[in-house]
C-alpha cells in the first residue's frame, strides 16, 4: 500500500474545462480581516463566473455549504473572462496551508497562468483611524510589482509574512510562477469590507474589471454580521499560526 | 517557641501537612477547572446569537499593553453612542447596543424561531484587576474601543 504524502491526499476536481489560455488566478483564503474572501465574493457577485471546479480533501473538515438548496463544496474554482477565482468558506487548518498550496501553486503552473493574485490583510494596530486603507504589494517578480504600483499599490518593504500569502510567494518563487500579494490595511480579527473595497479599486484597474465598490460599501454592515463566525474560526487558526509575527520587524534585513 | 512545645506538636503537624496537601491538591484542581471553564468557554464554537433573548454576540478582541486593558468590539447596525449601553465592573465588561434595523436569518434553516434580533450582547472577561472609574470609550465606524488602566498597586520604590 503507498502512503500518499500530505500534497497527493489534496485534489483539484475540474468539474468543467478550463477555458482560458494564460488565466489570472485569484486565491483567496480565508485570513486578516477576511480581506481576500470578502474581495473575492464580491467580484464573484458581480463578475457571475461558472463555477469549473474544487478542491477536496480528507484533510478539511467534514464540512458542505448548501447555497438556496444547492449543495457546494466548500474551496470552489471559479472561471470567467481569464480569471479565475478559487474562494475557500472554510478556514484552512494550519497544517494543511502547506501541502494545498504547494497543490495550487503546482496546478497554476499546469494552467499556464499568467499571474497568481493573492488579495489578502495586513494587521493594522490603527485600522479605526484609517478611512480609506492602502494597499501594499509584495511580487515574485519586479515587472508584476510595477504593474502593482502602478495601479495604486504601494511596495511592501520591510515585514514578516505569516500564513497563506506567505506560504504561496515561496512556493511561487520555489516553481517560478508569477505572483503577487495584495494587503491591505485591516482590522486582524473583525471582517474588513473597507479593506476589501481599496483592493477592489486596484484589481479593477488591473484585470480592466469594473466590480462595484460602492456595492460592496453599502451592505459592509451586513457582510460583518453574516461572516462573524467564519471570522471567529479564522482568528484561532491565525492564533495557532503566530499571526501576530505580522506585527514584527524582521531581524535581519540583508 | 520552645523546643519541647515544638517535639510536642510534631504528630499534629504531620496530620497537618496531609490536610495542607489535601487543600493543595484541591485548590491545584478548582484553579485548573476555571482555567479549563474559560479555555471551553472561549474555544468552543457556540452559536454567536441568542434567539431567545433576541441577541447577537458581537466580535470581541482584548488586549493589553504595559498599563492598560484595551477591549473592541465589532457593532454593524449600531448607528452612535447612544445606542451602547456599558457596564464595568473589576473582572468584567458588560456590552449591550441595539441593532438600527433588526436583523433577520430568514433562509437559514437552522434557526428554529426566526425573531429579530434587536441587540449585540457580550460580557467580556477582563484578564487582570483594572481602575474600573477611569475607563474611556469611543465609538467610531461602528467600531466601539474601551480603553481600562490596570489595577498597579504598590509605593514608590527610592532608589539609594
Amino acid at each position: 500500500m503507498k502512503i500518499l504524502g500530505e500534497e497527493e491526499q489534496i485534489k483539484i476536481i475540474e468539474s468543467r474545462p478550463l477555458k482560458a489560455k494564460n488565466p489570472t488566478i485569484i486565491l483567496a483564503l480565508p485570513d486578516v480581516g477576511l480581506v481576500g474572501v470578502i474581495s473575492a465574493m464580491q467580484m464573484i457577485e458581480s463578475l457571475e463566473p461558472r463555477v469549473i471546479g474544487e478542491i477536496e480533501s480528507e484533510l478539511f473538515p467534514p464540512i458542505t455549504i448548501i447555497h438556496e438548496g444547492k449543495i457546494l463544496a466548500p474551496i470552489r474554482i471559479y472561471e470567467k473572462n481569464g480569471i479565475v477565482i478559487i474562494v475557500s468558506e472554510i478556514p484552512i487548518p494550519t497544517t494543511v496551508i502547506r501541502p494545498l498550496i504547494s497543490k495550487i501553486v503546482s496546478w497554476a503552473i499546469e494552467k499556464n497562468a499568467s499571474l497568481l493574485l493573492i488579495p489578502g490583510g495586513t494587521p493594522s494596530p490603527n485600522r479605526l483611524e484609517i478611512d480609506s486603507p492602502k494597499v501594499f504589494a509584495v511580487a515574485t517578480n519586479d515587472e508584476t510589482l510595477k504593474v502593482a504600483k502602478k495601479h495604486g499599490a504601494d511596495t511592501f518593504r520591510e515585514g514578516i509574512l505569516v500564513g497563506p500569502h506567505a506560504i504561496a510567494l515561496m512556493e511561487s518563487v520555489k516553481k517560478g510562477l508569477n505572483a503577487l500579494s495584495l494587503m491591505a490595511q485591516s482590522f486582524l480579527n473583525y471582517p474588513d469590507p473597507g479593506a476589501a473595497a481599496s483592493i477592489i479599486e486596484i484589481l479593477n484597474k488591473m484585470l480592466k474589471t469594473n466590480i462595484s465598490v460602492e456595492e460592496l460599501l453599502k451592505k459592509a454592515e451586513e457582510i460583518r454580521v453574516r461572516t462573524r463566525d467564519l471570522m471567529r474560526h479564522t482568528s484561532d487558526v491565525m492564533r495557532r499560526m503566530g499571526k501576530m509575527k505580522e506585527y514584527e520587524l524582521p531581524p535581519l534585513y540583508r | 517557641m520552645s523546643f519541647h512545645h515544638y517535639t510536642g506538636d510534631v504528630m499534629k503537624r504531620k496530620k497537618d501537612i496531609f490536610k495542607e496537601i489535601d487543600e493543595l491538591i484541591s485548590s491545584v484542581k478548582e484553579r485548573f477547572d476555571e482555567i479549563f471553564e474559560k479555555v471551553e468557554r472561549e474555544f468552543t464554537a457556540k452559536p454567536l446569537f441568542n434567539v431567545e433573548k433576541c441577541c447577537l454576540e458581537p466580535l470581541v478582541e482584548v488586549h493589553e499593553t504595559e498599563d492598560e486593558v484595551i477591549v473592541t468590539a465589532d457593532l454593524p447596525f449600531v448607528r452612535s453612542k447612544r445606542n451602547i449601553d456599558l457596564y464595568i465592573g473589576e473582572k468584567h465588561l458588560e456590552i449591550k447596543a441595539s441593532i438600527d434595523k433588526p436583523i433577520t436569518f430568514d433562509d437559514w434553516d437552522v434557526l428554529h424561531k426566526h425573531p429579530p434580533f434587536k441587540f449585540f450582547y457580550k460580557v467580556v472577561d477582563l484578564p487582570t484587576e483594572v481602575e474600573a472609574r477611569e475607563a474611556k470609550a469611543y465609538f467610531r465606524n461602528g467600531i466601539l474601543k474601551i480603553v481600562i488602566p490596570k489595577k498597579i498597586r504598590g509605593f514608590k520604590i527610592h532608589i539609594k
